[in-house]
């Protein structure tokens, strides 16, 4: 078994290079062969006009009339070494400019983690225990009018009555506690929706197996039952389902960013493609390509590991079947 | 689709959803009769009137009718997302089947493929996509439909495979049913019913994803109305002209609340049946 | 005082009646046999006798008397307290009825932990000795319920009721799908549990060759109703009804009778 389980994870890792490999050929793609000429960009943004001598030139340097499969090899080489080249707006390294987002993404990430795992579970628990009852109903309304309300359309509305209107939160940047609110609010609000219709789907489901039953038949506490067997086997799907809304959030919350001018990777991105910055979009897209992908496959792991018919490398053979 | 029909007929939440989605999309269809201005043409004697008789959800900065303009933005907002959305359906779907019919290496390929897409967030890839491609509404609709595609993918392909090892599909290649034929007869009408469901809701998030990168810049350019991109020109008025940002955000979740009803509601209409065999 | 008296008992859903009048008494350490087809109202009426029918079933009407004290059928907080140490179910199948997610050890000792106050450690040892009692390996607590065969659970069921050792024994299909060896065994141990702990068992089957080994007196049912009761002899050698003559026909035919 332990082999099993070693030669399991060399072909999980190889399956993973094969995906973020796949991931830098778009990375790469999207925007060397996209329309537009790199050099004019550049000495536009440097505020030269670009003459027909300067722009030659300058493809020479960045190696733009090299056949294409060249260029991408040589891309590939230095993005292993950790190099990202510089960005063509600031001339920094893009590896740099990332870093100095991180600490933002990451924050509004983890703070609006914090809110969807609360209030879904509270949607989740609250719709599958009052299942059909008016409490129920009500969690359902909130989640399809919270999944349907767009979150820009969320951010302004919260931004003109919070912020213009009562003045209570601080309209827009980083700092306190107080510029968390808006963005977390906007960001988690549909994602606690969508998850607490997941948890409360499979709150629903273990409670009317067999096997809660027979626990309530044995004497337990309803406490006791809820603790020891139904949230134990309705917890894999919605933790695979939190590991990937945190793959999101981490990913860059790009549309957030953008209202609250949050200073993250997110809008750093859009940024970065407004401007058409090849070097810092093609390593943004790589960083969140890359942290999304960490994020499910280390969501999927954990599945596995509480469950233990996936941990014990076997099927789900003669479960809940009733013949 | 029998069962998709009666599921509608008995979901009052379906049919709300229906009507909702009729409604607008009636309203965009008919824009050129409904509105009462031009929706293009500024007047600056006219600037941020508040909702009147004259400008029934006011005039925005350059004088403009913002019924008008929602009303015409629903053609825009409306057409280019269920264009988007059938062009990720017709390629997820060929994606998805041959993932799960074709030869070993076909599926193996496809797999790949699909699990290469869906390693980026699906937002961030559209704005790739759309970014690249340059600021247009093709570009968008090309952008938002290569985002999508692998998702749709990924569903029939799990669909496929489902359907695949039941025992009459079984039997039917067993009996020599193949390629097309095998598809239409057995696959189909077993992954339709799942699939008109998930249309709908992914149609509301392409619908979101639309109006959202309309509002970061990308998308139908000025003066062209569309929804994103008038909620982006309303930011700097959210005091003075609050119904600059009211009506195109009411629009565009009026529409995903269309969808996403229309979805619960077959999905609840449909689980019952099921659950009701006992 | 009789230990155990159901009166009347009708369970319905919303569409209707599915067990109607369902009347009968148990002594300490008696039995009953309750015999039917599938569908004939038993496993409904083992629920309703625990309190533990899935809404939207409930009980319409009847009494249902323990000690002679009468509790309320549609009261969950009734039930609490009194399952698991004075009534118990074996449900129908070991499958299902084992979480897949907890080793089997602990969901035989979390029974003695929470209705006696057992240390966890108390329990885990007693389970693992009880395991032996129903012929397990102890190690098999470490197991979890995909890691044993259909026979290997149903013990380890009935490992759970010597745990608790209930003053009445509900066993709904308790051989049902089992070998000829685990079916031996399995009736073998309901037998014992009666004899040595002076447990009322209600033995549920379609198979009336499992009701009779266990139980001296029978009631058959057919569409929810109580179609012919009385001596387990009595109703093999004369049946009254004519669903009874049915079932043991059927029985007759599959040359099981005196097997």
């Amino acid at each position: 078994m332990r082999l099993g389980g070693a030669v399991s994870i060399l072909k999980r890792l190889a399956y993973l290079a094969v995906v973020l490999w796949g991931v830098s050929l778009i990375a790469f793609g999207l925007f060397a062969l996209a329309p537009g000429d790199p050099a004019e960009i550049i000495l536009r943004d440097r505020q030269e006009a670009p003459s027909r001598e300067s722009v030659a030139e300058l493809r020479r340097e960045l190696g733009l009339d090299d056949a294409v499969p060249l260029r991408y090899a040589r891309w590939l080489g230095k993005t292993l070494k950790g190099d990202l080249g510089r960005s063509w707006q600031t001339g920094e390294p893009v590896a740099g400019e990332l870093l100095a987002r991180l600490g933002a993404t990451l924050e509004l990430a983890l703070a609006a983690f914090g809110f969807v795992v609360i209030c879904s579970t509270a949607l989740g628990v609250v719709g599958a225990v009052y299942q059909g009852r008016a409490p129920d109903r009500l969690a359902r309304a909130w989640s399809i009018l919270s999944l349907s309300l767009p979150n820009f359309w969320l951010g302004l509305l919260l931004i003109m009555l919070l912020a213009l209107h009562w003045g209570l939160l601080p309209l827009m940047g980083r700092g306190g506690l107080n510029h968390l609110i808006m963005p977390v609010l906007t960001l988690g609000l549909s994602i606690a929706a969508m998850q607490g219709r997941v948890l409360r789907a499979s709150l629903l489901e273990v409670l009317g197996q067999d096997y809660v039953r027979f626990a309530h038949a044995k004497g337990l506490s309803r406490w006791a039952v809820l603790k020891r067997h139904v949230l134990k086997n309705a917890l894999p799907p919605v933790v695979t389902m939190w590991g990937i809304s945190l793959g999101h959030l981490l990913g860059g919350a790009v549309i957030v960013e953008s209202i609250f001018s949050w200073p993250g990777l997110g809008k750093l991105a859009v940024d970065a493609i407004l401007a058409r910055d090849i070097p810092l979009v093609q390593g943004a897209v790589l960083f969140m390509a890359l942290v999304f992908v960490l994020a499910t496959q280390l969501a999927d792991l954990a599945h596995q590991w509480l469950d233990p018919r996936l941990a014990r490398g076997q099927g789900n053979q003669g479960n809940g079947r009733r013949d | 689709m029998a069962g998709v029909t009666k599921a509608f007929r008995q979901s009052a939440m379906a049919r709300t959803g229906g009507l909702l989605l009729a409604l607008l999309l009636a309203a965009g269809l008919a824009a050129p009769w409904l509105a009462p201005h031009d929706p293009l043409r500024t007047d600056l004697s006219q600037r941020l009137h508040p909702p009147s008789l004259d400008f029934p959800l006011g005039s925005d900065q350059l004088g403009r009718c913002v019924l008008s303009r929602v009303l015409f933005g629903a053609r825009v907002s409306l057409f280019a997302s269920l264009a988007a959305s059938l062009l990720a359906l017709g390629a997820g779907l060929l994606a998805g089947l041959a993932a799960g019919l074709g030869r070993p290496w076909l599926q193996a390929l496809f797999k790949a493929a699909l699990d290469i897409a869906l390693a980026f967030p699906g937002f961030l890839l559209a704005l790739v996509l759309a970014g690249a491609l340059g600021p247009s509404l093709t570009s968008l609709v090309i952008g938002i439909a290569g985002a999508s595609w692998p998702w749709w993918g990924r569903l029939a392909r799990g669909l496929t495979l489902g359907a695949k090892e039941k025992e009459f599909v079984l039997g039917g290649r067993v009996s020599g049913v193949r390629g097309l034929r095998l598809i239409r007869r057995y696959i189909m009408p077993q992954i339709a019913p799942p699939i008109l469901v998930a249309a709908s809701l992914k149609t509301a998030w392409i619908i979101l994803a639309m109006a959202g990168l309309g509002y970061l810049g990308l998308g139908a350019q000025p003066p062209t109305p569309e929804w994103g991109a008038m909620l982006q020109e309303s930011r700097m008025y959210l005091v003075r002209a609050p119904w600059l940002m009211l009506a195109p955000g009411a629009a565009v979740t009026l529409s995903v609340l269309g969808f996403n009803l229309l979805a619960e509601g077959l999905r609840d209409a449909m689980q019952v049946k099921r659950a009701r065999s006992w | 005082m009789k230990l155990l008296e159901v009166n009347g008992l009708t369970v319905s859903s919303p569409a209707g009646d599915l067990v109607r009048e369902l009347s009968f008494s148990l002594e300490h350490g008696g039995a009953l046999g309750l015999v039917g087809q599938s569908g004939a109202g038993k496993s409904l009426s083992a629920l309703a006798l625990c309190g533990l029918l899935p809404r939207p079933l409930r009980v319409r009407a009847g009494e249902i008397r323990l000690h002679g004290e009468s509790i309320p059928p549609n009261d969950p907080q009734a039930w609490r307290g009194r399952r698991g140490g004075q009534i118990f179910l074996i449900f129908q199948s070991p499958a299902s009825a084992l979480d897949p997610v907890v080793k089997v050890g602990p969901q035989i000792a979390e029974a003695l932990c929470e209705t006696r106050g057992w240390h966890r450690e108390r329990a885990q040892e007693r389970a693992r000795r009880l395991l032996e009692t129903v012929a397990l390996p102890a190690s098999y607590a470490q197991r979890y319920p995909f890691e044993l065969s259909g026979g290997m659970r149903q013990r380890v069921l009935i490992a759970t009721a010597l745990a608790l050792r209930p003053q009445v024994l509900i066993a709904d299909e308790p051989t049902t799908g089992l070998d000829p060896l685990n079916r031996m065994a399995v009736l073998d141990l309901l037998h014992r549990l009666r004899r040595e702990h002076h447990t009322a068992l209600i033995v549920i089957s379609h198979d009336l060759r499992a009701v009779s080994a266990l139980a001296p007196e029978i009631l058959v049912m057919q569409h929810g109703s109580v179609v012919e009761r009385g001596a387990t002899s009595r109703v093999l050698a004369r049946p009254a009804h004519a669903h009874t003559r049915e079932l043991i026909n059927a029985l007759d035919l599959l040359g099981g009778r005196h097997a």
